[in-house]
């Protein structure tokens, strides 16, 4: 082999280059972006991001305070920060416009991308869509939100793997003059293609909504899929008939499917649930469905189903994986025991388990699938909040300052031409 | 049953003779070997005669790792391979020891200039070494990981093909997120 002395990694072929780089962590790829138009385009090919994004390894968003900086007081709060369960090691997001930022919270996480929400009391949302690891930004256009309720509002950012399109969703109270009375609404944007907000071609079958504000939207076989009621009145009439709840989980609901290409709401049939607790989670791309096996009033088991076939959208396929067994866990972190299985909820799978989330005390636990191994997952003390506006006025419930799964990539926010470009 | 060996000729026509066991590591020659294509010298013009003893050193160390070649192994007169213990208990305190070494000696044989690296790469992605590749491909990676633009460009020899104004760009962008962020 024959080469002059300026022979350098750039000879090298292709797939060996492709190794290289997709052992790097984000932020060194973007130095390296810097380095030559080569290692630019080389970086920025589609296919080397899907493959980084593959390769990631996924951390923890965990939300802490709502408001993030106060410019008179100069009080800085970091929103979020990332915590790396497997090392137990936290890092600070330092992006900076986002210091000017009121109360925010992170509604999804999804490839990478976070929808942000933005409230200002009583007035409006602003919503933004953030990659942490590149520090991009965008604002979506503003958002009627109309009668300000807290109950009915509900946002989350979905993905079609078919067309490859991100569109956030966000459910807003309207007032209808002909049939005199409110509905709610879904507003769809498609990020990239849109420039206004679309709404979507029907409306979901509630006027009331307890499911959301417990918990976010779950992103599954390209539906974005969460749990709602028929409406307030009926429910709470249902309700008081009822012997009293096992859990404040407790929940008459249905799961309330939006397919994100065709933007039509359908309720989804879902296994039997004896007891009427269950939570929805994301598995794999699919959604997983974690019913509540009780005896007793406690929950002594969790029994997971994941959809597997959505094609036919009224008979759904669910497929039973696995039975978990809880009542034997031992740990001085989930005492009492009978509450902590009755309020947990998953939050995810990564490779090697669960994490279970308890919002009720803030808590996090790894939950091993294989060996039945189970482990706190010590982030406690940045978990409760002050006692800040936020969470307590806007959001009564703590379950909408989830953690969620998150993995830093390079994934680029499809690019519009919208009414302010922050970056 | 004893091991055969088999001979390897670089592109500068330098003939190196290894063992079939140690062969096995890579998957080319293994298919070569199995594929029943063998009479007498394995000609590989993408390797040069300076990388091959580095390779050959490689394949020797690694040869009896995965099962089958474990076995073949067993009998064999190289004392690098391991001989399967009756105790469970004393296999795996071997196998701790053999991991330590093995650590060691990759770190000793990792010890080289980038020239080398180059070509150890290109090498065993030619003879489809998988472990080889691993460890020289992670080595580079950690070249790159956390260094700026213009200590990559230094310790790789990459000229930046970037124009002033492009660059200059570029660098503003990066600026306006490495600042703190100014409220006064």
């Amino acid at each position: 082999m024959m080469r002059g002395p300026s022979w350098s990694l750039t000879f090298l072929p292709y797939e060996i280059l492709f190794d290289i780089f997709l052992r790097l962590d984000v932020q060194s790829i973007c130095y390296l972006r810097l380095v030559s138009k080569f290692m630019n385009w080389l970086t920025q090919n589609p296919t080397f991001i899907k493959a980084h994004h593959l390769r990631s390894k996924p951390v923890l968003i965990i939300q802490t305070h709502g408001v993030t900086f106060d410019p008179k007081r100069k009080i800085k709060d970091d929103p979020f920060f990332f915590y790396d369960f497997t090392t137990e090691t936290k890092t600070h997001f330092k992006g900076h416009p986002l210091t000017c930022f009121h109360n925010i919270r992170v509604a999804t996480s999804l490839h990478g991308l976070l929808l942000l929400e933005e409230s200002f009391p009583s007035t409006h949302f602003r919503h933004y869509i953030l990659n942490p690891a590149t520090n991009e930004i965008k604002q979506l256009p503003p958002i009627e939100l109309g009668f300000f309720d807290d109950t009915t509002h509900l946002c989350a950012l979905g993905y079609h793997s078919g067309t490859g399109e991100y569109k956030v969703m966000c459910l807003v109270s309207r007032w209808f003059e002909l049939e005199n009375r409110r509905h709610i609404v879904c507003e769809v944007f498609t990020i990239g293609k849109d420039i206004q907000w679309r709404t979507a071609r029907n409306r979901p079958p509630h006027s009331y909504c307890d499911g959301p504000r417990r918990y976010p939207p779950v992103l599954g076989n390209d539906s974005l899929h969460y749990v709602a009621h028929s409406s307030s009145q009926r429910y709470e009439q249902w309700r008081r008939k009822q012997p009293r709840a096992a859990s404040p989980n407790y929940f008459d609901g249905f799961i309330l499917s939006l397919d994100v290409n065709a933007e039509w709401f359908q309720k989804t049939p879902h296994p039997h649930c004896e007891s009427g607790i269950y939570s929805l989670v994301q598995k794999e791309g699919r959604l997983c469905f974690a019913n509540h096996l009780l005896s007793g009033g406690i929950t002594h088991s969790l029994e997971l189903w994941t959809l597997t076939d959505f094609t036919n959208k009224k008979r759904p396929i669910w497929t039973r994986e696995k039975n978990v067994g809880l009542l034997w866990i031992e740990s001085p972190s989930v005492y009492p025991l009978s509450r902590f299985v009755n309020e947990l909820i998953p939050v995810g799978f990564v490779e090697g388990g669960m994490i279970l989330w308890w919002p009720e005390e803030r808590r996090l636990f790894m939950f091993n699938l294989e060996t039945g191994g189970f482990r706190w997952i010590p982030v406690q003390e940045e978990l409760i909040p002050p006692g800040f506006l936020f969470d307590q006025v806007f959001y009564p419930t703590h379950a909408n300052m989830v953690p969620h799964l998150h993995v830093n990539t390079l994934v680029r926010i499809p690019p519009w031409s919208g009414p302010l470009n922050l970056h | 049953m004893s091991s055969t060996k088999i001979f390897l000729k670089s592109s500068d026509d330098k003939t190196f003779e290894i063992d079939e066991t140690a062969a096995r590591a890579s998957e080319t020659l293994k298919n070569i070997i199995d594929g029943g294509c063998l009479d007498g010298v394995i000609p590989l013009p993408n390797v040069s005669s300076n990388i091959l003893p580095k390779v050959i050193e490689y394949c020797k160390k690694h040869g009896g790792d995965n099962g089958s070649s474990k076995k073949i192994a067993n009998g064999g007169v190289d004392k690098d391979k391991e001989i399967l213990p009756d105790y469970d208990e004393e296999e795996d305190k071997r196998e701790k020891v053999r991991v330590d070494e093995l650590k060691k000696w990759e770190e000793e044989y990792m010890d080289f200039d980038q020239q080398v690296l180059y070509d150890l790469m290109l090498a065993a992605n030619y003879l489809h070494i998988k472990g080889l590749l691993d460890l020289t491909v992670e080595k580079a990676a950690s070249m790159i990981r956390g260094r700026t633009p213009d200590q990559i460009r230094e310790n790789f020899n990459i000229n930046s093909d970037f124009t002033p104004e492009e660059e200059e760009e570029m660098i503003l962008i990066e600026d306006e997120w490495d600042d703190e962020w100014a409220f006064d």
